[in-house]
């Protein structure tokens, strides 16, 4: 097993690999990089390779971080608005699944025990759900869309 | 636009970029080392930087240099940075 803390931290970074199309140009860049820091130490402060090599990987700081800012920020946001969107979608076919679970429930309603429970159920109309689930498709398109915007903004400047 | 400015007379790979942006500013901009790439990756693909492979010491090394529209583009944020500054230094003075 290797000691040299340089291969190590490359290792660490090959083990994170998220199969992006710059990995293996980032790998080679960040070993490049720790190598040509670790010389410049030894040289500069008359540290031993070791030493050298140690600092360097500190200096340049985790290996998750460095791949959590690789990641596009436009991406991550459309996963997330994309998640919530089908999260909520699914709460609300599940709602209006369910809406026959109680037989003694009004139609069109779920029902729900109120806190504190006073052993009644009590009615809540299908439609609340779906408007809930509605407006949460909504703002989960409406984020999208105004990243995106932005970020075109941005770009223009 | 950091990144631009130091890599406008020269290009240069991210430890040389790390180094020049810690000189330039005397120290100021002693950056973490790994928050260099993603910053670099990322003006690449907006056109501002263009990267090449170089032979150095029998390795492979990527060397950055700045674009037409990375020039223009840090031209603009020089000068509006410059006017910011501006507006600041006068704020501040007319303040006491």
């Amino acid at each position: 097993m290797s000691t040299d803390p340089i291969d190590e931290y490359v290792q660490r970074l090959r083990r994170r690999r998220w199969a992006r199309r710059d990995d293996d140009r980032l790998i080679a860049e960040v070993e490049d990089h720790l190598r040509a820091a670790a010389r410049t130490l030894e040289a500069e402060r008359g540290m031993d390779s070791e030493a050298a090599e140690r600092e360097a990987v500190a200096r340049f700081g985790n290996p998750h971080h460095l791949r959590l800012r690789l990641l596009d920020p436009t991406l991550v946001v459309l996963a997330v608005a994309l998640t919530t969107a089908i999260v909520t979608l699914i709460a609300g076919v599940v709602a209006w699944d369910m809406r026959f679970a109680i037989p003694t429930c009004p139609p069109k309603t779920i029902c729900y025990l109120a806190p504190p429970s006073d052993g009644h159920l009590h009615p809540l109309r299908a439609e609340i759900l779906w408007a809930a689930s509605a407006l949460g498709l909504t703002v989960s398109a409406m984020s999208a869309l105004l990243h995106l915007r932005g970020r075109r903004v941005t770009s223009h400047r | 636009m950091l990144l631009l400015a130091v890599l406008r007379h020269e290009p240069g790979h991210g430890y040389a970029v790390i180094q020049r942006l810690a000189e330039a500013s005397d120290g100021a901009f002693d950056l973490p080392e790994g928050t260099i790439y993603p910053a670099l990756y990322r003006l690449e693909r907006a056109g501002l930087l263009a990267s090449r492979e170089v032979e150095f010491e029998g390795r492979r090394r990527r060397v950055y240099e700045i674009t037409q529209a990375g020039e223009a583009g840090l031209a603009e944020h020089v000068r509006e940075w410059r006017s910011f500054s501006l507006g600041i230094g006068r704020t501040l003075e007319a303040a006491g």
